[in-house]
Parts: C-alpha cells; sequence; structure tokens
C-alpha cells in the first residue's frame, strides 16, 4: 500500500492494486458518512471493441454501456440491491458517462457488508431476454425525458456535431431504436469484456479505515474466479480537427431561443503536462466569457442576454473543447460578439492572477466534500490513469507566460453553433 | 457548539466547529407572503446584485468575489407557506489560508444589502429595466421545463388565492405594473420591517459577532411569523385536469391535502409514509409502476411541510395514463390500509437517521437545521434521531385520514403521439 499526502489539503490518498490488477484508492476523511465508488473503464465511447471470447471487432447498440448499468441491478436470487442496501440504511445508485459505469453507496452503519455487497453485485451479471426485455420501456421514458430539457439537446446535439469519427458523438442514453435492439447476448459480451477486476477500481471518500477496506476487498476477489486478465482492444478513432457540423437550427416547445458556440482544440502538439494545458485554456475561456468579463458586461448592458453566459466543456485525448450557452432573441448577434471576442484573445495579467487565485481558494473548500474528492479522484483515473496529489502546487506555479504562450498557439477556426428556436 | 446572539433587530446563531475549511453564513428577511411581494422581492434581490454605490457594475461586484478567495455569494427568493424568505448565504474560505477574510466577506455582503445605487428614492433607471427583463425571462424559461410548470398548475389549483397558490416566480401579469419607486419602498420594507436572523456556521472567528453588527445595522424589534399554511376545505377526492403541450413525455401529478398533523407527525410520521410510498428506488411506487411494469423512469412521492401538501409525480407515455394512475392508486390504497411490512417500516427509518448522521458532515447541512430549528420550530438532527427510530405503524395509521386527495394532472405530451 502505497501512501501520498495530498498538498495543501490536510488529506492523504491510500493506494493499492491487488494481483489480479483491481486498484484501490482510499481517502479517510473525518466524516460521518463513507462514500464508496466502483466503476469499470467503460462508457458510451466504448462501442467498438473486440470481445473478451473473439478475435473481431464487433459494433454494439449505442447506449449499451449505460442500459448494462441499470440492469446490473437483476439478480439470480431476486434480491434488488435498492433494497439490500437501503435495509442497511445506505443510499446507493450507479451512473455511466462517456468513459466509465460507476456503481455506488454511501452510508454510516455495515460499512463491510456493504462493501462485500457491492462487489457482489457488480460480479454477478444476470441478464435474460425478459429482464432485458423489461427495461426497455423504462430507458424509453428516460429518453424522452431529457428530449423534452433544451439543455439537454443542445449538449448532446452540439457532441454529435463536433465529432466526425469519436463515438463521443452519441448520446450516453443512445437512441429509442438502439435500445430496442438490445439483447442478452450483447450485454454479456459488454460485461465480460469490460468487468475484469483489471479494468476496474474502487475509491472510498470519508470515514474509512484502509487496511480493513483493502482486506475486505482481497479476500472477496481471493474467492472469486474471474477469468484471466486479458487486454482490451477498442476501435481507434483518427478524429478530425474539424467540426463535424458548422450550424444548426432546430426547434422545440420554449419561450426564450437558446444559442450554443463551440470551439474544437487540437491540444496534442502543445509540449506540458496535460493538467497544465486544461487549466490554461479553461482560464482562457472563463476570462473572456465569464460574469467577470467585458463581453458578458456588455452583451447584458445592450441587452443582448439578460442572464450571464454559461459555458461547458468537453475533454478527449488530443482535444479540448468548450462550449458557451446563452437564452438570447439576439442570435446572430450574440454568436458573432462572442466568436469575435473570444478570437481576439484579449487576455491580461491582472485576470489571469486573480483567476489563479480563485482557483486554488475553490480547490481548498472543496477538499471538504468526499463525494468532490471522490469524483475527482475517479476521473483522474480515468483521464490520466493516475492520481494527480499535487494540484495545489501545480496551479501555484502557473504563470502568466506560459498562459499567453499557449493561448497564442491555440487554433479557434473549427467551431460550431447550434440554435433552438421556439415552436 | 451552538451560541445564540440576541441584538435588537436580529438574532445572531453560531455554530462553530473546526471541521471545514470554510465558513458559511445565511442572513434571512422573512416577511409576510403575499403574491405580488414575492415578485418585488425577486425584482429587488437582482437589482441589489446588479451594483451598488461601491461596485458600481455587475462586472466589478463578480470581479470581488474572486478576490476575496473565490467567495460563493448566492441569494433566493422563496415562498415558505405563509412567509416570504429573502435569503443570502455565503461561503468563505477559512482565516487560516487568508487572514482578514471573514471581515472582507462580510463588509462585502454589507455593501450589497445596505448600499444599494439609489438616488431620490428610485433605482438607476437602466438597472431597473434590465432586471425587469431579466426577471420577466427567469419567469419564461422556469416554464419550459414540463415538471415545474405543472407543479406550479397544481399548486395553483390546490391552493387558489391562499400561499399555495402562488406562482413559484410570482405572478407575470404584476410584473409589468411594478415601478421603481415601489422597489424603492420594497427596499425599505424589507429592511426596517422583516424579521432577521443571521446563522454562522464553521470556524468562526472569535470576533465574528462584533464584525456582524459593525457591518449590519438594523434597528427595531421585528414581529414572529407563522409559516405554516393550514387546509379548512377538502374535495375528498381526486378532480381530473388534462392540458397538452408539444413535449415528448407526459408529466403526471397527483396532489393531496394534510389536515391537523400534529409536530410529531409532521416531522417525523409523514416522511416516513412518504418515504414507503415514493421515496427511493426501494419504495411501493417504483418497484410496482417502474420495474413490474415498465411505465416510467422517474416516479416519487414528496411533500411540504410549511404547505400542509403530499404529492406523486411520474414521467409516463400519455397512452399509459390511466394504467399508470391505477397502479399508483392502489400502492396508496395499500399504504392506507397499512399494508407494508415491518421492513419497509425499518427501511425508511434507516434512511432518514443515514441522513441525520451525515448532516454534520456539511457546513450548509448544519446550517439548515439551525434554520429549521428557528423558523420552523423543528427538532434538531440529534433529536430526530432518537424521535424517528420511535415511529410505529400505528402513528402512520392515525395519519391517514388526514390525508385528503385533491387532484390528479396530467400535462399530455402530444409530440409523443407524433412518434
Amino acid at each position: 500500500m502505497k501512501i501520498k499526502e495530498l498538498k495543501s489539503l490536510d488529506l492523504k490518498l491510500y493506494e493499492h492494486t491487488l494481483d489480479n490488477g483491481f486498484r484501490i484508492f482510499i481517502i479517510p476523511m473525518k466524516t460521518s458518512n463513507t462514500y464508496v465508488t466502483l466503476s469499470t473503464k467503460y462508457g458510451s465511447v466504448n462501442n467498438e471493441f473486440v470481445p473478451y471470447d473473439s478475435n473481431e471487432m464487433k459494433s454494439f447498440p449505442l447506449g449499451i454501456a449505460h442500459f448494462l448499468e441499470h440492469k446490473m441491478f437483476e439478480q439470480k436470487d431476486g434480491v434488488d440491491p435498492f433494497e439490500f442496501f437501503a435495509a442497511n440504511g445506505a443510499d446507493a445508485n450507479a451512473n455511466t458517462t462517456s468513459f466509465k459505469t460507476t456503481y455506488l453507496f454511501s452510508g454510516t452503519k455495515c460499512y463491510k457488508e456493504n462493501l462485500n455487497y457491492l462487489l457482489d453485485y457488480v460480479y454477478s451479471p444476470y441478464f435474460t431476454d425478459e429482464n432485458v426485455e423489461k427495461e426497455k420501456g423504462i430507458i424509453e421514458q428516460e429518453i424522452k425525458m431529457y428530449e423534452d430539457d433544451p439543455y439537454s439537446a443542445m449538449y448532446e446535439n452540439m457532441l454529435y456535431n463536433t465529432f466526425i469519427t469519436h463515438p463521443l458523438k452519441y448520446k450516453v442514453i443512445g437512441n429509442i431504436e438502439s435500445v430496442r435492439s438490445i439483447t442478452k447476448e450483447d450485454l454479456y459480451a459488454c460485461y465480460n469484456t469490460f468487468y475484469h477486476p483489471s479494468n476496474m477500481y474502487l475509491v472510498v471518500t470519508g470515514n474509512v479505515k484502509p487496511k480493513e477496506t483493502i482486506d475486505i476487498v482481497e479476500k472477496y476477489m481471493s474467492k472469486k474466479d474471474f477469468g484471466e486478465k486479458k487486454k482490451i482492444v477498442i476501435k481507434k478513432y483518427d478524429e478530425p480537427n474539424k467540426v463535424a457540423k458548422k450550424n444548426e437550427t432546430i426547434k422545440m416547445n420554449i419561450t426564450v431561443p437558446k444559442v450554443g458556440i463551440g470551439y474544437k482544440i487540437n491540444v496534442s502538439k502543445i509540449n506540458m503536462s496535460v493538467p497544465k494545458i486544461r487549466y490554461y485554456i479553461s482560464m482562457f475561456f472563463e476570462m473572456i466569457t465569464d460574469a467577470t468579463s467585458s463581453l458578458n458586461e456588455e452583451l447584458l448592458n445592450k441587452r443582448i442576454i439578460n442572464c450571464d453566459l454559461a459555458s461547458t466543456q468537453v475533454n478527449l485525448d488530443g482535444f479540448m473543447c468548450f462550449y458557451i450557452l446563452s437564452e438570447t432573441r439576439k442570435t446572430n448577434t450574440l454568436i458573432k460578439m462572442v466568436d469575435e471576442a473570444i478570437k481576439s484573445k484579449p487576455i491580461n495579467k491582472k485576470d489571469f492572477e486573480r483567476k489563479k487565485k480563485a482557483i486554488m481558494a475553490n480547490l481548498i473548500k472543496t477538499s471538504d466534500n468526499l463525494y468532490s474528492i471522490n469524483n475527482k479522484i475517479m476521473s483522474n483515473i480515468i483521464t490520466y490513469d493516475k492520481v494527480y496529489t499535487n494540484y495545489y502546487d501545480l496551479i501555484n506555479k502557473l504563470n502568466y507566460n506560459e498562459f499567453k504562450k499557449i493561448i497564442n498557439e491555440i487554433d479557434l477556426s473549427n467551431t460550431l453553433t447550434y440554435t433552438i428556436k421556439p415552436n | 457548539m451552538y451560541k445564540k446572539y440576541k441584538e435588537e433587530a436580529y438574532n445572531i446563531h453560531v455554530i462553530k466547529t473546526n471541521k471545514f475549511k470554510k465558513t458559511v453564513i445565511n442572513i434571512s428577511f422573512r416577511s409576510k407572503n403575499d403574491d405580488s411581494k414575492l415578485l418585488r422581492r425577486r425584482l429587488l434581490k437582482t437589482l441589489l446584485f446588479e451594483a451598488n454605490k461601491v461596485y458600481p457594475t455587475k462586472r466589478l461586484l463578480n470581479i470581488e468575489t474572486e478576490k476575496l478567495y473565490d467567495l460563493d455569494i448566492y441569494s433566493d427568493v422563496l415562498n415558505s407557506g405563509n412567509v416570504l424568505t429573502s435569503s443570502f448565504e455565503m461561503s468563505i474560505l477559512n482565516e487560516k489560508y487568508a487572514k482578514g477574510l471573514f471581515e472582507e466577506s462580510i463588509k462585502f455582503l454589507a455593501n450589497i444589502l445596505f448600499k444599494p445605487d439609489i438616488k431620490n428614492s428610485k433605482f438607476d433607471n437602466k438597472i431597473y429595466q434590465k432586471s425587469i427583463e431579466r426577471i420577466k425571462e427567469d419567469i419564461e424559461v422556469f416554464y419550459e421545463d414540463p415538471r415545474s410548470y405543472a407543479m406550479d398548475e397544481v399548486f395553483k389549483k390546490i391552493g387558489g388565492n391562499t400561499p399555495l397558490g402562488y406562482s413559484y416566480f410570482g405572478n407575470i401579469d404584476y410584473l409589468n405594473k411594478i415601478k421603481n419607486e415601489d422597489l424603492y419602498n420594497e427596499y425599505l420594507d424589507m429592511i426596517n420591517n422583516d424579521t432577521v436572523d443571521i446563522f454562522i456556521v464553521g470556524n468562526v472567528p472569535d470576533d465574528a459577532v462584533d464584525i456582524i453588527k459593525k457591518y449590519i445595522k438594523l434597528k427595531n424589534k421585528r414581529e414572529k411569523l407563522n409559516h405554516f399554511i393550514e387546509h379548512d376545505k377538502f374535495s375528498n377526492k381526486l378532480i381530473e385536469y388534462k392540458e397538452s403541450k408539444p413535449y415528448n413525455q407526459s408529466t403526471l401529478i397527483i396532489g393531496y391535502k394534510l389536515s391537523k398533523l400534529t409536530s410529531y407527525e409532521m416531522q417525523y410520521v409523514l416522511p416516513i409514509y412518504a418515504h414507503i410510498l415514493g421515496g427511493g428506488p426501494d419504495s411501493k411506487l417504483f418497484q410496482n409502476v417502474r420495474e413490474k411494469n415498465s411505465l416510467c423512469y422517474s416516479i416519487g412521492c414528496g411533500y411540504r411541510i410549511v404547505s400542509n401538501i403530499l404529492f406523486i409525480t411520474s414521467g409516463i407515455n400519455s397512452s399509459d395514463y390511466k394504467k399508470a394512475l391505477k397502479l399508483i392508486k392502489e400502492q396508496v390504497k395499500l399504504m392506507n390500509e397499512g399494508k407494508f411490512t415491518k421492513e419497509e417500516l425499518a427501511k425508511a427509518k434507516l434512511a432518514y437517521l443515514n441522513a441525520y448522521e451525515t448532516l454534520n458532515d456539511s457546513a450548509f447541512s448544519i446550517l439548515q437545521d439551525r434554520i429549521r430549528k428557528e423558523f420552523l420550530n423543528a427538532d434538531l438532527a440529534l433529536i430526530r434521531r432518537k424521535k424517528m427510530s420511535h415511529v410505529t405503524k400505528k402513528d402512520i395509521m392515525k395519519i391517514i385520514p388526514k390525508i385528503h386527495p385533491e387532484i390528479v394532472y396530467l400535462l399530455e405530451g402530444s409530440k409523443q403521439n407524433e412518434n
């Protein structure tokens, strides 16, 4: 077991890898609650791969990782995992993103029993034609719920229009047709490929004893035969710099039109650590578009917008994509002004230093929260395959000259817009 | 460690703990609720965050929050039964990391509250116009969400002219009638007449109370307020309403009024009832409507103690309306006939006990716990942990006659018929 200090956050990370490749990350905190997440490095983008018992690349229906997550709550003995955790006073849930699937619980009691059960149900798939069919109606309603939300629709459609070859363009949940086509054989093929312990990891934050946790997991794993550890072959995509579709307008049942402006930036040639690149480029977009920016102020003063601009980002190997979102009745003027402001790259040292200070303060403030810390570790493993323990130093060492150099280098020409107008 | 300081015009509630790297503070202004006041208060909140005499633009105000070590500042105006609450909340990094930050942050908040940009009994006209537009858009956007729209319709229909029937944002018809001068009067009303409480949780500096008194200067004793809406008219049957809009999914809501619940029933028995019926994935509604019949993705049962109402919400296909309603009614009937197991009762209690035990992990939760105690005379989590475990089936059966069916509302998604 390795022990590392999370610098300046008064926290320690305990890290251990079992012989079968399963990784455990633990951060004890002064809380009553304990938050446990068990994740597989398998999300909605892993749709084309060589199944565990085959030598050929195969394509699976869109949304299958999310469907599989739903079906893991089906157990052969008829016990519903939600009921099990509820009986032990714990909250349980699961979620699927583009890059991972996570099963989780949090609670103050029965830690050992709950952890054992989490491992047990996730490592005991039980799919039948009947229970697979039953789930389709439920997921269909989930799809419809998101379709009625204009911001979900905008985000999902902008991803679709950003990427050309990479499956990040597709919705995590899939679509009604793809979900209807999923079979139990498909689910087993995905499960057996991606749910081997060597492709999974456990993160525990909160009221936890590291050694006890490692012993529980080791004991559980030693009793079960997971088969041999196989290299997972996933299709690689050569994603072009250009966007798939530059402009699109749709209609929905809304009152105030909504606009999204996206930038697809290739960062693969920048010779610097990925976390640093991400901080610099995020800071740049915040500086130009957030509530402290002169652009936001001008748009408000000219009544082009009534609420502050919002933004979100999506990262992919070699790419960073930023989306600026807003509500406006003057869609063309907004798009023009935002694009001009971003492309003129109006940066200054004073703003940079202020933002840096705010990021450091935010890092400290959020380190109180066992959910935030757990999420950060989960995302570090997916992105970097390791946990960065020196974020405070990393942020502290960000400097304006380096920032300026990167911002001057990045290409902001690959843009897209997405507009939702009232019916 | 809790201590209450009684000042002339407000109380300061201090909960000292060194568990957190931040200190959270909440200042709540409370007044009697009325439909037009809600909108005036929302406008006022927007105006106060637009500019003031120290920070003449919203941008400068936002820049200052970054300078104050990413000071999180948040304000909201909410209906809380018969009372309207305008709250201002901040999360401040501990003094250990930035000496003097607590005082600087309080001063910043005081500037927002007490140095508004007012000349000749009016706010700056441009800012006033901007705020009107902003609120108008907030209202329009809020109702784009089918669930928010449907919930508002249900409350309007059940509540009528009482505060329960007020729209979440306030009545949009009033918006254009609100004059700049009205907002100035509303501001004076808030500062001079509202009941004010200040709550602080965290590694509170020793001189925190003195700092608060230095910057928050209010006079006059304020009145005590009763949040709870009590109902005296009941339909005692589910009256059906249907409306159609171009959504993909239909929203189904069933509403109930509650009568004469005791404080114990309100705090302990009703939550257990709602949890067994529709509190989570192990609940009766989730298991029967979603898992066994695949009719929905989301279904749940909730309640609002201050308004004395209980409701069931779900997203369905309109073609499944009758089937879903039948299944929901069956589950409610089972509850009302006492057909739930000891295990279901025990699980519901455990869910709450777990929530109470973890409450001390979050400064905001500790703050909310104290606010509920002060405003609603609710027991603190520490007491709730003890009392919740004593709820019996008999207790639940006693509240059944106090749950009165009122409304079935279907917001039909007409787009799904085109699919």
